[in-house]
């Protein structure tokens, strides 16, 4: 009985699938805790390159997961009227400075913007031909950088949100459509556009809708013996 | 074994590839307009003036989702987004990036931006957002019972799993469409997923 072979795609979809379920156990089970750890680090680092923010920025994780980003605040928001009213200032009383903010924010998110890593793996390990560990690395550090522009989103939110700066109108609408890309997009697509960017084995044979290297250079080295003979 | 071609037809086989674009223009063709699509279509999602139409849809899945959980002996009410077990009150909220539009977007603005006819488009657009949203609803009631059993494994499910199969899923898709385009005698893998 011979039974029909599966198509190119649905066999890098099983393999793929199978990797996806190793990559995040991998990814959860080991991998998460450094990856915040560096994540946390990176962050930190950053919010020290603004203003003012070199002795006052710090990101801690705490016990419970929690971030909390303490980041300078902004003369010109802090010396705004509803700030200062916010801020508990009486009226005709003098200012009230602060020269740094903590805000908090939840485990989830910090999670849930590394999760594009153990998804790039598999998509990577399960492309046809060898893996290159040259992209694998270029990838994640690509990776990496997103994940960090994304808790920079998360931070802008929270401190907007403190400040009541982003809530509502166009900035709000600004920010909510910034952290659902930072939350809900980028972390699922940018692993398929990283890899496919990368390897371009994959990208050539998806695009073409072509078989796999193998039978691939077997096609194309048919001609070729014709013409010597 | 290749059929040997009249002069006409000969002429006419020269000519369709005098005409065509070259490969490689086709793809860099490909390779502008997707990111461009891709965009246009998570502003569409963001604009303000259409969310009215994607809660609509959001609310006709999780009715459809109740309806069919009924249907298989289970205890589901919906109400709006809401999906909810009236037994032990466990209820989830399905909100507009989990009914499965991200992905669609995705699916459009590949197959829009790749070089084929309209016609080849449109049965592409038509079965792969159909595949994509017959898993989606598949998605909902798996999370629906999963939800029931443990949160910390609705969680992970829900965040992680999901989405990442969703993604790998749509990649397939547009592979299969692209192949079976490449191969046009071939059966339609589409069918098969």
């Amino acid at each position: 009985m011979s039974e029909r072979p599966l198509s190119d795609p649905l066999r890098f979809l099983l393999r793929a699938l199978i990797l996806l379920a190793v990559m995040l156990a991998l990814w959860w089970l080991v991998l998460l805790n450094p990856l915040l750890a560096g994540l946390r680090l990176s962050a930190e680092l950053t919010l020290r390159l603004l203003p003012g923010g070199s002795s006052v920025s710090h990101v801690t994780i705490g016990t419970d997961g929690n971030w909390t980003f303490q980041v300078p605040a902004p003369a010109a928001v802090v010396n705004q009227e509803r700030t200062q009213q916010m801020l508990g200032a009486a009226a005709g009383s003098g200012r009230i400075k602060i020269r740094s903010i903590k805000v908090e924010g939840t485990a989830r998110y910090p999670i849930l913007f590394t999760v594009s890593l153990p998804l790039f793996w598999a998509i990577l390990l399960a492309a046809p031909g060898r893996p290159r560990l040259w992209r694998m690395a270029c990838g994640t550090a690509v990776l990496a950088i997103f994940a960090l522009l994304s808790i920079a989103v998360y931070a802008v939110r929270l401190v907007g949100g403190y400040f009541q700066l982003t809530t509502e109108g166009f900035p709000g609408f600004l920010m909510d459509s910034a952290m659902y890309l930072a939350a809900g997009v980028v972390p699922y697509l940018a692993p398929v556009l990283v890899a496919l960017s990368l390897d371009g084995e994959l990208r050539g044979l998806i695009l073409a809708g072509g078989a796999e290297p193998a039978a691939a250079s077997a096609v194309s080295a048919a001609p070729r013996r014709r013409r010597n003979r | 074994m290749a059929r040997k071609l009249s002069p006409s037809q000969t002429r006419a086989v020269q000519a369709e590839q005098a005409s065509a674009p070259p490969r490689q223009n086709r793809m860099l063709r490909f390779l502008v307009l997707f990111p461009i699509f891709l965009v246009a279509g998570f502003c569409a999602l963001l604009i303000p003036f259409l969310h009215p139409a994607v809660t609509a849809f959001t609310r006709g899945l999780v009715e459809i989702s109740a309806i069919v959980i009924r249907l298989f002996g289970g205890h589901a009410t919906a109400q709006q987004v809401i999906l909810q077990n009236p037994l032990n009150g466990f209820a989830m909220e399905v909100l507009d990036g989990c009914n499965g539009d991200d992905v669609a977007v995705l699916l459009w603005a590949a197959i829009l931006a790749y070089p084929a006819s309209w016609l080849q488009k449109g049965k592409g657009l038509l079965a792969g957002t159909a595949t994509i949203y017959i898993i989606n609803f598949l998605r909902i009631i798996s999370l629906f019972y999963l939800g029931q059993y443990d949160m910390r494994w609705f969680e992970f499910a829900h965040l992680y799993v999901w989405e990442s199969v969703f993604v790998l899923l749509t990649l397939t898709i547009f592979w299969t469409w692209v192949r079976r385009m490449a191969t046009p005698g071939r059966k339609d893998d589409l069918a098969a997923l």
